[in-house]
């Protein structure tokens, strides 16, 4: 039985990555298929986006210590696996997380002065180790991401004190200087999400207004997009999130109390709707300084709650509007 | 907004002729044949009166197969519509997706059997349950047993299962 060449490129578009790889050896041409088509790359993450693992980890927020890495099903966090790191670090090492899409995970590496990034994908077992971030002992906040139309891999690093972005394209492999940017952006907003191509951060300008400020990947500009009219505001109060692949605006006004924000046409300020408020059990403490982690697909985020505490929470209230 | 669409009024049935590889004729519902992309591009192009189609690669035990397929699709598809048309609620589309299942878990060589008749037809939706069947079916093999199962010769150097 012999089955035309696109029909096996399909099945195999279907196939978990391990699998893959153990198939690299059947011929040549899968071999090829497998590490090199860019076509068939795309094709496959196509088809496991579909499915929407997602990689969870669990750290403490305070000391961002990385101390376990899960993998799980957005669909079934209960089935999470435990993640083997690939890589050990001395003491004093700090490992912080700072993104990941397409499977691919990102961290940043400090010991002592020497920083450096790992691009790690857990599937395949590929590790890139990006060294020297130039950081020049300021306070930088980093992303990393993917755009769809350039199919590039870019790490962004913002230099809070002296306000400038860097861009490091995957594949080129220099960091490039951009303009310098006015704007004050609040650390502690990292941008873990990516959505619509842009990565983003929350920035308080004059008389405490805050507004989020968006990196668009492709072209390298920065977009302003206001917050919600009447949104709680404060430094420590907001997390962006994805839900369905919209923007999502998690906002902490009460220690029991998270409200759901989405925007529903991107970049259109009017279309933020407020959808859920998640309540806090009793005992479950404050649910500041929380962390969006994930999203399931029927509206149920996993949080991180102070310290290592994980929680799943539903969309308890749907805000009639 | 519904607009005044009524599932109920329907032109009177017509059929077309579907004749497989090995010669057997099949007279099927004219909109059960039009789920192959293939038989609905070439329908504009057909005279009226020539309603038959000759399928050169699928045999008549795939064939009874298919159109058992096209046909389950077209009524739940419009038992699910008329569902939602008049609001009341149904579980449809998961049954349907159950019956999927179900139309699929075949022996392997029928299988790759309706796999080439959805192919050469250009029926969509089934193509897809086949390939994620087939996906489904071979990953947790070994090199050797893929080999076997897509004809493919050993061209790698060094293969790192040929010790199993």
């Amino acid at each position: 039985m012999s089955i035309p060449h696109e029909l096996v490129i399909e099945i195999l578009s279907r196939l978990p990555v391990k699998s893959l790889f153990r198939f690299k050896c059947v011929s040549k041409s899968w071999s090829k298929l497998v590490t090199t088509d860019q076509h068939f790359v795309e094709l496959h993450l196509n088809q496991s986006t579909k499915s929407n693992n997602i990689n969870i980890v669990a750290s403490d927020p305070k000391e961002k210590y990385i101390e376990e890495v899960y993998s799980g099903d957005s669909m079934n966090f209960d089935n999470a696996i435990q993640l083997k790191l690939p890589f050990s670090f001395p003491f004093c090492t700090k490992l912080e997380l700072v993104g990941s899409c397409n499977g691919i995970l990102c961290f940043m590496k400090y010991f002592f002065s020497s920083e450096d990034m790992y691009l790690w994908n857990p599937t395949t077992g590929d590790l890139r180790i990006i060294p020297n971030i130039p950081t020049g002992y300021s306070v930088c906040v980093f992303g990393f991401g993917f755009h769809k139309a350039t199919k590039e891999y870019k790490l962004v690093s913002i230099n809070l004190d002296l306000r400038f972005i860097r861009v490091y394209t995957l594949g080129i492999g220099s960091w490039r200087t951009l303009d310098k940017i006015s704007y004050n952006i609040i650390p502690a907003t990292s941008s873990n999400v990516l959505v619509s191509g842009a990565l983003r951060w929350i920035s308080r300008g004059d008389h405490d207004r805050y507004l989020i400020v968006s990196f668009d990947l492709r072209d390298e500009v920065i977009h302003e997009i206001s917050l919600p009219n009447n949104i709680y505001q404060c430094d420590f109060a907001n997390a962006f999130a994805e839900l369905g692949g919209l923007l999502c605006l998690l906002s902490c006004p009460l220690n029991d109390r998270v409200d759901v924000w989405v925007m529903k046409e991107y970049g259109m300020v009017n279309s933020w709707t407020q959808q859920f408020t998640i309540k806090g059990s009793t005992g479950c403490g404050s649910l500041k300084h929380m962390r969006p982690l994930g999203s399931g697909k029927n509206g149920d985020f996993l949080l991180c709650m102070n310290g290592r505490e994980v929680v799943l929470c539903g969309s308890v209230t749907q805000t009639e509007t | 907004m519904k607009d005044s669409f009524n599932p109920s009024i329907e032109p009177p049935k017509k059929t077309v002729t579907l004749v497989s590889s090995d010669g057997y004729d099949f007279e099927v519902e004219e909109e059960v044949a039009l789920e192959s992309q293939v038989i609905k591009d070439g329908f504009e192009d057909k005279a009226v009166d020539d309603r038959e189609y000759l399928l050169f690669n699928v045999h008549s035990d795939t064939l009874e197969l298919i159109i058992k397929y096209c046909e389950k699709h077209v009524s739940s598809r419009k038992s699910i519509s008329a569902a939602a048309a008049s609001s009341s609620s149904s579980n449809g589309e998961e049954a349907l997706k159950e019956w999927d299942e179900h139309f699929i878990s075949v022996d392997t060589n029928t299988l790759y059997d309706i796999l080439m008749a959805a192919d050469y037809l250009n029926i969509k939706s089934l193509l897809d349950l086949a390939i994620q069947k087939v996906a489904d079916t071979i990953h947790g093999r070994s090199p050797e047993q893929i080999r076997k199962k897509f004809n493919i010769e050993n061209d790698s150097i060094i293969d790192p299962w040929a010790s199993e």
